[in-house]
């Protein structure tokens, strides 16, 4: 088919605003956090106003890290413990299950996806119902964004498995001498490195950014980033909640460009092999 | 780990023996029956048709899969159940299997590592057996930037980096397109010949088998047809299979006389007549064992079909009474289609089996 030049046009055009469309609340609130408030004409704000003039006015980034700063460590802890509990847990999972391959193995890999239809609420509440004596312990937040994360590292570990060949590698490095033990460590973990780094740093992005087990199972000593933020937005200046947002983002931008650039490296990395 | 004492200083050739091997998946025998003494020091093809179980017999042989039934042995020792990691065995398979993730020089270093040898003796025994299956320029190419014939080496100097009791080949050519398998077999071939390694080489390309072996093994079905030396398989097969599996032949029912030994063709009594009736038989004639001949040397008279020039040989479809025969002639002979000629079967080339 062959499109003319003005459908092409048109095709522009159209990309071009829905990516307006969808950027210009980034934009907004990158602007909230760098401008001086009166400058974006957001008169209510005359008490953020008076302590600052000029378009660049005070920086509101240092009071957001002495504030939250607390909860970002919290989060940024959270997320990186769950990785390894994600790790430890999916990787001889995933193993397992692909190795085996049986109907209960099948039916396993189905139940370890169950968690992701689970609303955020409900999976809170039972969490609380489920272990009352343990209510308000920091890790039964970490137990929940495992729960989220866990599908989704076992999807990306299974099916890179699954693409290995792994009877082929295993027969080929027993012939060659080594046990099930440097099959693991010298073979299977090896070519799963992409995949263990694509699924932490997946991970890492939905554990940043969990909302719903973070704000229910929250307690004043362990409150999360995203929680944070959303007591910014309810009480706070808007200068201050865009500085809070901009950090939110400024953490969460790099993992999700590293992920594509990893994700676009396999992809041709695939094609070449192949 | 400790270092296998084997894997540095071993007595080569070991002698391999199986004792009737079997092997099911399901209710399916994919190996019944499977014994053989492999000769120390010599190279033993394995030839059979795709489905045959030969490949399952090797990986039985490496101890990849575990037999139903049987046993192996090394020197006389039964190790039916050692594992095969611990059998210091190499196998190159038929994709060559390299490791993905390593490069050249780490997959050939892989035996070695895992048998806990330090870093130094292990780039030194790596670039060593490169250099034997010359692609030394290649030890730090990643497995995805080399061709084809190039892994096949490198699965080779990966395997015989290990120093192996025993070589276990699994169609190391097949993956190959047909140029470059030629190419490789022949520097191959002079490889292994040069090792003197025990050797088991599994194929279906009857000609690899053929050139390659000192001893053939021809399998079907799961089960040893014939064993021998590849001229002795060929000018003398057990049965029919065997037959018709290495090269062209023509098989009839005849007739073998009680006295002389001599055959009955159902068109003409080659070697002479045969006087009375005989025992029944099955006569096997290779295409290459007639000639044309005057009319006055001949055994009988058939009529020509159809020819077909093969370049080195000519190739004619004959008709001999009820029988449709393929007989191979000089490449210049000329043949007049329809017409017909006298053919005469060259002495003591034909095989019979009891009908």
């Amino acid at each position: 088919m062959k499109a003319s030049r003005w459908g092409i046009a048109a095709l522009h055009v159209i990309t071009w605003a829905l990516l307006i469309v969808v950027a210009a609340p980034v934009l907004v609130v990158l602007a909230g956090a760098f401008i001086n408030p009166s400058f974006l004409g957001v008169s209510s704000e005359r008490w953020v106003t008076a302590s600052s003039q000029g378009m660049f006015g005070q920086s509101w980034f240092a009071y957001v890290f002495n504030l939250y700063g607390r909860s970002m460590q919290f989060s940024l802890l959270l997320a990186l413990l769950s990785i390894v509990v994600c790790l430890v847990v999916s990787v001889p999972a995933a193993y397992g299950i692909v190795r085996s391959d049986s109907r209960a193995s099948r039916l396993l890999e189905e139940v370890t996806l169950l968690p992701l239809s689970i609303p955020g609420i409900a999976m809170s509440i039972g969490l609380i119902q489920a272990y009352a004596i343990v209510r308000g312990q920091w890790w039964l937040i970490l137990g929940g964004h495992v729960l989220y994360t866990v599908p989704l590292m076992m999807r990306v570990l299974t099916n890179a498995l699954r693409s290995l060949d792994l009877e082929r590698l295993e027969h080929t490095a027993t012939s060659l001498g080594a046990n099930k033990w440097q099959q693991f460590a010298y073979v299977v973990i090896p070519n799963l490195r992409h995949s263990i780094i694509v699924g932490s740093l997946l991970v890492f992005a939905i554990s940043w950014g969990e909302f719903n087990v973070s704000f229910l199972l929250n307690t004043p000593l362990h409150q999360t980033y995203p929680a944070a933020l959303y007591a910014t937005y309810t009480a706070n200046s808007f200068a201050v909640s865009s500085a809070a947002t901009t950090i939110f983002l400024a953490v969460i931008i790099p993992v999700l460009l590293a992920l594509q650039w990893i994700g676009g490296r396999e992809f041709t990395r695939l094609e070449q092999g192949a | 780990m400790a270092v296998n004492s084997r894997a540095s200083s071993k007595e080569p050739n070991e002698m391999l023996e199986v004792r009737s091997l079997h092997k099911r998946y399901g209710a399916h025998e994919v190996v019944r029956d499977f014994s053989h003494r492999f000769k120390a020091g010599k190279i033993t093809t394995i030839l059979g048709p795709s489905g045959s179980g030969k490949s399952t017999v090797l990986a039985l042989i490496a101890g990849l899969k575990q037999a139903d039934g049987g046993a192996v042995f090394l020197d006389d020792r039964d190790i039916t159940h050692v594992p095969a990691e611990r059998r210091d065995f190499g196998m190159v398979f038929q994709n060559y299997s390299l490791f993905p993730h390593l490069t050249v020089q780490k997959n050939v270093e892989f035996g070695l590592r895992v048998r806990g040898l330090g870093q130094p003796e292990r780039s030194k025994r790596a670039r060593e057996t490169l250099a034997l299956t010359r692609i030394e320029q290649l030890a730090d190419r990643r497995i995805t930037e080399i061709s084809g014939g190039e892994q096949q080496r490198v699965a080779m100097a990966r395997v015989l980096a290990i120093r192996p009791a025993l070589l276990l080949m699994d169609e190391p050519l097949s993956a190959l397109d047909a140029k470059l398998r030629e190419e490789l077999r022949t520097e191959l071939f002079s490889l292994l010949g040069k090792l003197a390694l025990t050797t088991i080489y599994v194929t279906h390309d009857q000609s690899e088998a053929m050139s390659l072996g000192h001893e053939m093994i021809i399998v079907n079905e799961g089960r040893i047809e014939q064993t021998g030396a590849p001229i002795d398989l060929y000018l003398r097969p057990a049965n029919p299979f065997v037959a018709n599996f290495l090269g062209e032949s023509n098989i009839m029912a005849a007739e073998r006389a009680h006295d002389s030994g001599r055959v009955r063709l159902p068109f003409a009594s080659a070697n002479g007549s045969v006087p009375g009736a005989g025992a029944k038989c099955w006569a096997m004639i290779r295409p290459e064992s007639f000639e044309i001949v005057g009319e006055e040397n001949a055994d009988f008279s058939a009529t020509v079909e159809a020819s077909t020039f093969l370049g080195n040989r000519l190739r004619l479809r004959l008709r001999a009474g009820n029988e449709t025969l393929i007989i191979d002639t000089a490449n210049r002979t000329s043949i007049a289609l329809n017409a017909p000629v006298f053919v005469r079967v060259k002495g003591e080339e034909i095989s019979t089996w009891p009908r």
